[in-house]
């Protein structure tokens, strides 16, 4: 396939490029960076939580402070982490995946990372203001968020950050979706396209169509907070809880496909193989976004005011397309060649820990249990499980798999097996004990509990745990920083990959490809290429 | 080339299970108005969005996939300050409710001069 022609304006600009560029790959790796600082930020936070909670008393945080501590810790991890990261991933590699030079409305894609930081800073800016942050928990839930329960401009200031950023992602995710429906190479037909750009389509059907939503409710929810009238009683607080859950189940999924599209490259890779199962693997990953987007009631099932049979039958039937994923992701890997390198290590450890936090979604998707175990810490280790041993695992494959692609260098191995090492001993010693704390009836949101309460020695484990995490996510910076300082190139394709984004060099040109794409006859062209059946 | 392999039959097929799903919910549970609102508005939304995008593919005639074709150009934009400059004044008349009406004033003339910026860089795009 010859290459279009691509017409580049000769100036440049220097400075200005730094906040101004509108070149998509620039625009990730500054949210990547970026979402990586908050992360840095929520994980402080929760270390300053673990320590509270370490022995009964309060020693370190008082227990206002310790609302703030956890509204902020979770608010930056969903909204100014994990989120952006994933869409990072996505307005970086899916252009290159689907044969584009650029990504659709580029505009549009220097906006919603405009807004993201413009919103994170003001979500943090809450520290500086007389009664701090926003403490309303990170679904700001109504009426604990209003403005006689939580006064203060820290909160507005929560409300309109929130707003801000998830303004940005949908603008986000609108490009992306635009780029691999509407941007795609001669030759890369819908069933072509990489198993990681498929997980970006569904991920962004539901940023575009959910997120919007939050939008919405944060307007609403100021609204409130100023004038008041808006949700009122018990009806207005079942109101936004449908609001908000409508943008939170999704993005629950949001912070999840985009690491099984990095896991599934990961394993198809380091197998050597295809990846298996592709034409069952499209549809249930769509599938799979519809469904997400029709479980939110779940989150509601003990206020007793939502369909419960409906949302618990679409919340189990999530197995389905799941359990064929599953089933994909491990078909890759039967009689591949492996080869053990950290994505790889980090794709078997988003495989085996997300399970856990899979299989106890499936009992809290039961009515009849999620009353027993609702605001208990069972399900904080249930969402950890998935958020954090499942999708930072799997994000974690991604980084250490396209980093090369990104930066042009390698980040070093042993220092990589080190971090993944350090980080599963790290994660199933903060999160495995949670499990059993809240099935005991330590509730989630304390500062303190009793002596008496015998929870002291699992509290004690899961802070070492937590520091444990810190240590692990030092080594990564550490990686980051020795790679950057003593460069090894990484060539073009240093994995032997398998899509389009291996056939550009590493960092890739402005417009994407300085070559003529190989010949696109599946979703692994390049794979076809060296097995001659191109 | 029939215009829905070009991408529309994504969002179609998406939020047409997004409405079965509704309709789901209608016929055989006790749904309340904001469950049915909230799904139905998704997937309607979804599936006329493919609707439209089909449409437009059917104009443009026959292609194998909708992108850049050997033989076209394509103009890259590198940078656009203005957009910065919008979204700058947008953050600002936002925090402004809460800060106070002179910040908004701020972010509202700032935003006037962002969209000032933006108009003429399509202007000077288009005359490239």
């Amino acid at each position: 396939v010859s290459a279009p022609a691509i017409v580049l304006p000769s100036r440049r600009f220097g400075w200005l490029e730094l906040i101004a560029s509108t070149d998509h790959k620039r625009i990730a790796r500054r949210t990547i960076a970026a979402s990586l600082a908050f992360f840095v930020g929520g994980g402080i936070l929760a270390l300053v939580m673990r320590t509270e909670l370490a022995e009964p008393g309060l020693q370190v945080v008082s227990t206002a402070s310790y609302n703030a501590l956890f509204t902020m810790h979770g608010s930056t991890m969903i909204f100014l982490f994990m989120t952006p990261i994933a869409l990072a991933l996505g307005l970086y590699l899916v252009p290159l995946q689907v044969g584009a030079p650029a990504v659709a409305a580029p505009r549009a894609a220097l906006a919603g990372f405009v807004l993201y930081i413009a919103g994170g800073l003001v979500m943090w800016a809450g520290f500086l203001t007389n009664q701090g942050p926003g403490r309303a928990t990170w679904i700001g839930v109504d009426p604990l968020s209003s403005s006689i329960n939580t006064p203060g401009a820290g909160m507005d200031l929560w409300v309109w950050g929130v707003a801000l950023v998830h303004a940005g992602f949908t603008l986000t995710g609108a490009c992306i979706l635009a780029t691999a429906l509407r941007k795609r190479a001669p030759g890369m037909t819908l069933l072509r396209m990489p198993i990681f750009t498929w997980t970006m389509v569904a991920t962004c059907l539901m940023v575009v169509f959910s997120f919007p939503v939050l939008v919405v409710a944060m307007g609403l929810l100021w609204a409130d907070r100023q004038w008041g009238g808006v949700f009122i009683g018990n009806d207005g607080a079942v109101v936004y809880q449908h609001l908000f859950w409508f943008y939170g189940h999704p993005a629950v999924y949001v912070m999840f496909f985009p690491f099984v599209g990095a896991v599934a490259e990961s394993l198809s890779i380091f197998s050597g193989r295809r990846f298996f199962g592709y034409k069952f693997f499209v549809p249930s990953v769509l599938l799979f976004a519809a469904l997400s987007t029709s479980v939110w009631g779940h989150h509601m099932f003990t206020t007793g005011q939502v369909s419960n049979r409906f949302f618990a039958l679409t919340s189990t039937a999530i197995v389905i397309p799941a359990g064929i994923e599953y089933f994909d992701l491990l078909g890759t890997l039967w009689k591949g060649t492996i080869r053990f390198t950290t994505p790889l290590l980090f794709a078997v450890g988003f495989l085996i820990q997300f399970l856990v936090g899979g299989l106890t979604g499936v009992m809290v998707a039961s009515p009849a249990l999620d009353y027993h175990l609702n605001n208990s810490y069972f399900i904080v280790a249930h969402f950890h499980y998935t958020l954090f041993a499942g999708s930072a695992f799997g994000m974690f494959a991604g980084l250490y798999l396209w980093w090369p692609k990104f930066t042009g260098f390698r980040l070093r191995e042993g220092l990589g097996q080190l971090h993944f090492w350090l980080l599963v001993i790290g994660t199933n010693m903060t999160f495995l004990p949670m499990f059993f704390l809240g099935e005991q009836g330590m509730t989630r949101r304390i500062a303190d509990y009793p002596r008496s309460s015998g929870w002291e020695t699992l509290n004690f484990l899961e802070t070492i745990g937590a520091y444990v995490i810190a240590l692990a996510i030092a080594v990564f910076l550490v990686n980051v920083a020795i790679s950057m300082r003593r460069r090894i190139p990484a060539g073009p394709d240093p994995w032997d990959g398998q899509t389009l984004e291996w056939a550009t060099s590493s960092p890739p040109p402005p417009h994407n490809f300085d070559v003529a794409l190989p010949p696109i006859r599946s979703y692994a062209p390049l794979f076809d290429l060296k097995e001659g059946k191109a | 080339v029939r215009p829905l392999k070009l991408g529309g039959i994504v969002l179609i097929g998406w939020g047409a299970t997004l409405l079965a799903f509704d309709a789901v919910l209608l016929g055989a549970f006790d749904a309340t108005a904001p469950e049915l609102a909230l799904l139905g508005g998704a997937g309607g939304a979804s599936f006329l969005s493919g609707v439209v995008m089909a449409l437009i593919d059917a104009r443009r005639g026959p292609r194998e996939t909708p992108g850049l074709q050997p033989g076209e150009s394509l103009r890259l934009t590198e940078l656009s300050m203005a957009t910065v400059v919008v979204c700058a004044g947008v953050a600002m008349i936002a925090v402004g409710a809460d800060v106070g009406s002179w910040l908004q004033l701020i972010g509202g003339g700032v935003l006037v001069v962002g969209l000032g910026g933006l108009v003429r860089e399509f202007l000077a795009e288009a005359h490239a």
